[in-house]
């Protein structure tokens, strides 16, 4: 069977996929983490992670994936998801899917939670009122998991809701119901013509021009009765109340008070009061980015990866060496070299950040797992004001610390366009986790005593020059409407240990992968082609086809104080994977004693810089290219992104020398 | 005999409670998001407090925690008391 897992934002979607399939989605305590469908395998079918969605009209891209997904879509089943403390707003999303009359189960999760609150819930009396099944449970705890996968295994019979709206509506459903002769009867007509009325523009598709005009007269028409007879302020109020009577009914009934109280709420503003006081907010936000980078580079992280540097290059690499010569491979063998001077250096040296990349995504999926970074959007809400953003931005920003592609593709949850294309375009200034070997290398290079420093300098630089473009693109390209932002804050929680463990492993998988495949395949097209030139095989590796392209762009580079073939040759590569760049570099140079020849502290930082900023990587320009729909945005970004890195490093570098 | 009053959100105290009565936002998209996120005519409503000089207001609506900009609390009538 193929089942549908949709709810509301931040209600535990992702941790219930999580323990009913062996896949993995990323949970996050705040709403928009989870941006397109995901699809898991447990012992009864298939299960489609969704985007949490209020509704089914969508507001946003995001939201769009649902009203797709429920239409176009092949699927047996829905699970409903909601959170039991929220019930009221919740039941909003599970009426409409009710009235789509599919065959449904509705979980009602953070049993734990209700409890605490000092509610019970009569699960009976729900499944009454509602004529699905009902389930009470904790995803995080685990409760009820059990009776979950046993109750999915059937399929549930469908009872169709019919609600009853204010006759207004009525008769406007009526009208479009008899426009939808032509549809198939698979159809439910009455939903359609609710969720058309409620302005759900992702169906228009599903009716002819004719049949468009005609719904929009009569959505006009009854809008201006709703209005004038001041039932609503528009015919998806009118409706939203229609249902909210019904719900709070339902909710009045099943829910039923212990008696015991807590004071978990008051204890929750109180820190709130903090976290979000304008200066100590500030300071404890600081504090926390500066102890997750010193953990990461320079306390925990750099001990090990500087361990690990120890073992690949001082005991590894000569032992290899050592051991094919013993056996009478002559130390010049081509594919002897390839493994000493390309792979080990080029995937290895890669691999070596592991430990940075484990520690680091390890504390963000604890920070983000308390509810702390809601908290933080609300903070910076008024400073991002000021360049054109809102404190959600923060949510695709901090994403792309990790990864730059995801992050491109959290920006679905922005609903105003033209903000959401300015943080699409700010995006890659965002240092991602490909960088951090680059600047592991010129950090350990040059600037041994503030490599933290030095390091955490690089992700400062990457959110200042985020801020600035977005304050000058707001002022210019991309004018906001800058009035509305509107976030829920989740109560604190205790990031789950298998949440954090699961999201941890994904991430550094995904960066261990792509050494192995990606890196290793560049690694080797590299080394051949340091030896390959337009004669053929080349004896120096300034004749190579490497040396030429090198050249013909290493003059742009010279202003920024690394205008040598080798440098521009692996920022060409790092274009491909930004990882790469590490990996040319060690290849193309021969290694961190040349490296350390071949640039000054002054041009290193300025390549460290430009490595930032100067263009995304290929998979990034995909994915912009993708949710962009539009090839002259995602040019226009790149030489965006060119042009800022170029004369911020010409600047920095010049400073220095200066200095 | 309880003494009801009609104001904004904008104007309520910190720690004063009432119910939503209106949402007078101009622009649509924003007050059906309003109604997504449960800020709704008949939902109870709190504000907890207000931050950077009453430019954001954290408000408890139906027991779930919503922060919004004063823009949109000088739009929200609630009657208090």
């Amino acid at each position: 069977m193929k089942y549908l897992l949709i709810g509301n934002p931040n209600v535990g979607k992702s941790s219930l996929f999580n323990r009913l399939t062996d896949s993995y989605a990323p949970v996050g305590n705040i709403g928009g983490v989870t941006v397109e469908s995901k699809v898991g395998i447990f012992e009864h079918g298939e299960i489609v992670d969704l985007p949490g969605t209020y509704n089914v009209a969508p507001s946003s891209e995001d939201e769009g994936v649902v009203t797709n997904t429920l239409i176009y879509e092949n699927y047996d089943t829905i699970i409903n998801i909601v959170d039991g403390t929220h019930l009221k707003r919740n039941l909003q999303l599970t009426i409409e899917l009710l009235e789509l009359g599919k065959p449904m189960y509705l979980v009602v999760n953070m049993a734990d939670e209700l409890e605490q609150a000092g509610f019970q819930l009569n699960v009976q009396a729900l499944e009454q009122h509602l004529g699905i099944p009902v389930i009470l449970t904790s995803a995080r705890t685990g409760f009820h998991m059990d009776v979950l996968k046993e109750t999915l295994k059937d399929k549930p019979k469908v009872i169709p809701v019919k609600i009853t709206y204010h006759p207004i509506i009525e008769d406007a459903i009526k009208k479009i119901e008899q426009t939808f002769k032509h549809l198939p009867h698979s159809i439910n007509k009455r939903w359609l013509a609710v969720q058309l009325l409620s302005g759900n523009k992702g169906l228009h598709t599903l009716l002819t021009d004719d049949h468009l005009s005609n719904l929009l007269k009569i959505v006009t028409k009854t809008e201006q009765k709703v209005i004038d007879r001041g039932l609503a302020r528009s015919i998806k109020g009118l409706i939203y109340q229609s249902r909210r009577e019904q719900i709070t009914r339902i909710v009045d009934g099943v829910l039923i008070p212990t008696g015991s109280t807590n004071d978990k709420k008051f204890k929750s503003q109180r820190i709130d009061k903090i976290l979000m006081h304008p200066v100590w907010g500030i300071v404890i936000f600081i504090l926390v980015l500066f102890g997750l980078y010193t953990l990461t580079f320079d306390l925990l992280g750099n001990h090990i990866a500087k361990w690990l540097e120890f073992l690949l290059f001082e005991r590894l690499t000569p032992f290899i060496e050592h051991f094919f010569i013993q056996k009478g491979i002559p130390s010049d063998n081509f594919i002897l070299r390839l493994f000493i001077e390309g792979i080990i250096p080029g995937v290895g040296g890669v691999l070596v950040f592991v430990p940075n990349i484990l520690i680091l995504f390890a504390l963000i999926a604890i920070i983000d797992g308390t509810g702390y970074i809601a908290r933080v959007a609300v903070l910076l809400d008024t400073l991002l004001k000021r360049f054109g953003l809102n404190g959600k931005t923060i949510i695709p920003l901090i994403t792309g610390i990790g990864c730059n592609v995801p992050a491109i593709m959290a920006t679905r949850t922005i609903e105003d366009k033209n903000e959401r294309r300015l943080t699409m375009m700010i995006i890659p200034f965002m240092s991602c986790s490909a960088r951090i070997p680059i600047y592991g290398l010129m950090a350990s290079l040059f600037f041994e005593r503030y490599r933290g420093f030095v390091i955490l300098s690089m992700y400062v630089i990457g959110a200042v020059v985020a801020l600035l473009s977005a304050k000058i693109l707001s002022l210019s390209i991309f004018k906001v409407d800058q009035k509305h932002f509107v976030l829920e804050i989740p109560p604190y929680r205790i990031p789950s240990v298998q949440n954090v463990y699961r999201y941890t492993k994904m991430m550094v998988k995904d960066f261990i992968n792509k050494a192995g495949k990606f890196i290793l395949l560049g690694t080797m097209i590299l080394f051949f082609l340091q030896y390959l030139g337009p004669t053929g095989i080349v004896e120096s590796q300034e004749d190579s086809f490497l040396a030429l392209g090198g050249r013909i762009l290493a003059p742009l580079f010279a202003p920024l104080g690394f205008g040598n073939w080798q440098a521009a040759s692996s920022l060409i590569v790092g274009f491909f994977a930004k990882e790469m760049i590490y990996s040319s570099m060690m290849i193309i140079y021969g290694g961190k004693g040349t490296i350390a020849h071949m640039f000054t502290p002054a041009s290193a930082l300025s390549f460290m810089v430009f490595s930032l900023l100067y263009m995304p990587c290929l998979a990034t320009v995909g994915v912009i290219r993708q949710e962009s729909q539009s090839l002259r945005f995602t040019t226009s970004s790149l030489i965006f992104s060119f042009v800022v890195s170029y004369l911020i490093s010409v600047c920095l570098y010049g400073l220095m020398i200066l200095i | 005999m309880v003494q009801t009053v009609e104001k904004t959100l904008e104007e309520m105290e910190i720690g004063e409670s009432g119910q939503i009565i209106d949402l007078i936002l101009h622009n649509q998209t924003i007050r059906h998001r309003m109604l997504d996120i449960g800020i709704a005519p008949f939902a109870k409503v709190q504000l907890i407090h207000t931050l950077h000089g009453k430019q954001l207001f954290i408000i408890d609506v139906d027991d779930v925690e919503v922060c919004i900009r004063r823009e949109a609390a000088k739009e929200i009538m609630v009657c208090v008391g």
